[in-house]
C-alpha cells in the first residue's frame, strides 16, 4: 500500500506538472521557471520517501516510470504492434513536458536525423528515476 | 485516541502543480475568450470532434491522391489531412521550397526537407498560394530553415519563439514580416486557419 501510494503521488505530480508547464508556455519564460520547480518538487518528494527501503523505492520507480520506459523502447525499437507507433512519441512528449522547456534553449540539431531534444524525451524515464532515487538517499552522518 | 499530525510539507508538494494549473488557466482563458467561444476555433473544433471519439490527427495511411503540385512557388503552403482528424479538415502543413521540395516539421524530427510528393499519402490535400511579395515568401522560407533543431511540441501556443509545431512555425515565419496567416486569431494556429486566411488563394484541392 505504501508503494502504491508513493507511486500514485508521483503520478499526480507528473500529470499536473504536465498541465501547468504546458499552460505556462503561453507566458514565455515562466515555463523555464516551472521546469525548475518540477525538479525541486521531485527532489522534495524523494526526501519524503527517504525512509523506504531500496526495494520499495525501486518498486515505486517501476510503477511510476515503467510505462514510459516501455513507450521509449517501443519508439526506439520502431515497434508497430497495437498501432501505437503514430502516437507514441506524442505520449512521450506529454509525459516529459515538465522539463521540455529547458530543451527549447538548445536549438541543436545532431549529426543524426533527430534533434537533441528527441534523445532527452526517450531518456527521460531514466532521468526522472535517477533524480528521485538520488534525492531519496538517506543522509550520511 | 492519538491523532496523526498533518504533514504540511507533503500536502504542499502534492498541491502545488494543481494550484499552478488553475492559476495559469484563468489568465490564459481570459485573454482568449473570443478564440475559445469561436465555433470554428481550434478548441471548440477539437472538443466537438473528441466527443465523436476522434482525438488525434486521424486515420493515417497511404491514400494515393492524384494531386498535381504544379503552380507552387517557394513560400506557398501545402496542407494535408486524414479522415477523422480532431482539429479540422487538415492535420499538417508544409512550406514549398522549389524543385519539388517542402520544409515541414514533426514532433520527433523537428524541421526537415522532404519531397512534396509525400503529400500523395493524405486523403485530402490543398495547395495554397500566399499572396505576398516574393522576397517576403523567401524570407519566410529562410526563417523556417533557421529553426532546425528547435523544440517541437504538439500543443505549442502562439506566444514565444522557443517551442513550435508544424503550423506555428509557418505562421510566425510570415507574422514577423507583417503577414498574419491566422484567420481566426486563435490560441493555436491550425492548418484550417491557413485555409481560411485572406492572405491565401487556393491553387488546387482534393
Amino acid at each position: 500500500m505504501k508503494i502504491v501510494r508513493a507511486a500514485g503521488r508521483l503520478y499526480l505530480i507528473q500529470i499536473f506538472a504536465f498541465s501547468a508547464v504546458s499552460l505556462s508556455t503561453f507566458f514565455p519564460g515562466l515555463d523555464l521557471l516551472l521546469a525548475l520547480l518540477y525538479i525541486i518538487v521531485l527532489i522534495a518528494e524523494g526526501r519524503l520517501h527517504s525512509e523506504m527501503t531500496i526495494a520499495q523505492k525501486s518498486s515505486v520507480v517501476f510503477l511510476w516510470q515503467g510505462p514510459a520506459l516501455f513507450m521509449s523502447i517501443y519508439v526506439l525499437a520502431e515497434f508497430t504492434f497495437a498501432n501505437l507507433d503514430d502516437y507514441a512519441i506524442f505520449a512521450m512528449q506529454f509525459w516529459t513536458a515538465p522539463l521540455l522547456p529547458w530543451w527549447s534553449l538548445l536549438n541543436a540539431p545532431t549529426s543524426g536525423s533527430y534533434p537533441l531534444y528527441y534523445y532527452y524525451v526517450l531518456a527521460s524515464p531514466l532521468l526522472f528515476a535517477v533524480v528521485y532515487l538520488a534525492a531519496s538517499l538517506k543522509k550520511i552522518r | 485516541m492519538k491523532q496523526k499530525p498533518v504533514n504540511w510539507r507533503s500536502r504542499f508538494i502534492i498541491g502545488l502543480f494543481p494550484i499552478l494549473t488553475v492559476l495559469l488557466l484563468i489568465p490564459a482563458a481570459v485573454q482568449n475568450q473570443e478564440a475559445i467561444a469561436n465555433p470554428e476555433g481550434a478548441l471548440k473544433t477539437y472538443l466537438h470532434n473528441a466527443q465523436q471519439g476522434n482525438i488525434g490527427f486521424g486515420l493515417a495511411g497511404f491514400y494515393n491522391n492524384r494531386m498535381s503540385f504544379e503552380g507552387l512557388e517557394p513560400g506557398d503552403l501545402v496542407l494535408g489531412g486524414y479522415p477523422d482528424c480532431a482539429y479540422g479538415r487538415f492535420s499538417h502543413a508544409a512550406i514549398y521550397l522549389g524543385n519539388d521540395q517542402v520544409a515541414e516539421a514533426y514532433a520527433e524530427v523537428g524541421v526537415l526537407i522532404s519531397p512534396v510528393q509525400h503529400f500523395h499519402s493524405y486523403s485530402q490535400v490543398c495547395l495554397l498560394k500566399v499572396n505576398a511579395a516574393p522576397e517576403i515568401k523567401q524570407k519566410a522560407v529562410e526563417y523556417i530553415m533557421s529553426k532546425r533543431g528547435a523544440l517541437f511540441y504538439p500543443i505549442a501556443f502562439k506566444p514565444g519563439d522557443r517551442i513550435w509545431n508544424c503550423t506555428k512555425i509557418m505562421w510566425k515565419a510570415y507574422a514577423v514580416q507583417g503577414v498574419d496567416l491566422d484567420s481566426g486569431n486563435d490560441i493555436w494556429v491550425t492548418p484550417d486557419s491557413f485555409y481560411r486566411s485572406s492572405w491565401v488563394t487556393v491553387i488546387r484541392e482534393l
